[in-house]
């Protein structure tokens, strides 16, 4: 089935099959991959796999962002439960779990990644009813941090994870990282983010 | 003041910098007092310093000085 959300300037629709070379790069990416909690390189048959495993997937909706009619960023919303980390269908979660990133150069540093955020949070909240939406983020990533926060999200725990790296053919790095989850529910989601919801819902006049 | 003493007065006012920050390649995110609530601050200053109203895609592509120079001559903003 195909979604489409509509607002705040941008489109996300139901990733297709002619999206995922574009998607694959940008996850691939350095500064975005590292942000990832699976790092590893991406290649064109996993890319497919993954994609051709969405197609009975009904925990999970992949969305491209689209700002002027152009692809810029990826969404994703995850039915899951927190308690027991088993993924829940999306249509009856009581807690998604959100991910998105914008791998379009021109809009890295812009404003733009409230505009889809603020549509999925909408969409969570009213439509699918869900008690709360979890983030997780990994705690080098300031940016991210900061833009959590201002959407309303509280921060939850922490919790450490040990990735490997092959750096070269025989040898592999392995590095600690820290992540932070987060937690939002809609009352205080509402009230963060009054202001950048009213800038982003004005008309185009032009 | 004029129109471009007036941008700058608005990205000092909104962005608590000096004047001598505000030039065409500041860019959003690129110092700690451009994030996102500064922006809006920033779209507020604007708009009644110019008593303009912008719209929702001009609010996206403002990711510069130089960009807001450009978006604001839509508006017959001359600089």
């Amino acid at each position: 089935m195909q979604y489409r959300l509509s607002g705040y300037g941008v489109e996300l629709r139901s990733v297709v099959e002619s999206d995922i070379e574009m998607l694959r790069q940008w996850r691939n990416k350095d500064d975005i991959r590292s942000m990832m909690k699976s790092t590893s390189y991406i290649t064109k048959e996993q890319q497919k796999a993954w994609f051709d495993g969405l197609e009975d997937a009904t925990h999970v909706r992949h969305f491209l962002i689209s700002y002027k009619e152009q692809g810029v960023g990826s969404a994703t919303l995850t039915g899951t439960s927190f308690v027991s980390g088993f993924t829940d269908d999306l249509e009856n979660a009581k807690e998604i779990e959100t991910g998105l990133y914008i791998g379009h150069e021109s809009y890295r540093n812009n404003i733009l990644a409230f505009a889809p955020s603020l549509l999925t949070c909408d969409y969570c909240f009213d439509e699918l009813q869900v008690e709360r939406l979890v983030a997780t983020v990994n705690s080098s990533n300031k940016q991210a941090l900061s833009y959590n926060e201002r959407l309303g999200y509280k921060k939850l725990s922490r919790f450490f994870t040990e990735v490997s790296e092959q750096t070269s053919s025989k040898e592999i790095k392995t590095s600690r990282q820290e992540w932070i989850s987060f937690t939002l529910v809609r009352k205080d989601y509402i009230e963060a983010t009054k202001q950048v919801r009213n800038l982003l819902s004005r008309n185009r006049s032009r | 003041m004029n129109n471009s003493e007036k941008l700058v007065q608005s990205f000092v006012t909104a962005l608590n910098i000096k004047a001598e920050q505000v030039t065409d390649s500041l860019t959003y995110n690129e110092i700690s007092e451009w994030d996102s609530t500064a922006h809006m601050i920033l779209i507020a200053e604007l708009e009644d310093q110019f008593d303009i109203m912008l719209d929702t895609d001009d609010i996206i592509d403002m990711s510069s000085v130089a960009e807001a120079k450009k978006i604001m001559s839509k508006y017959d903003v001359s600089f």
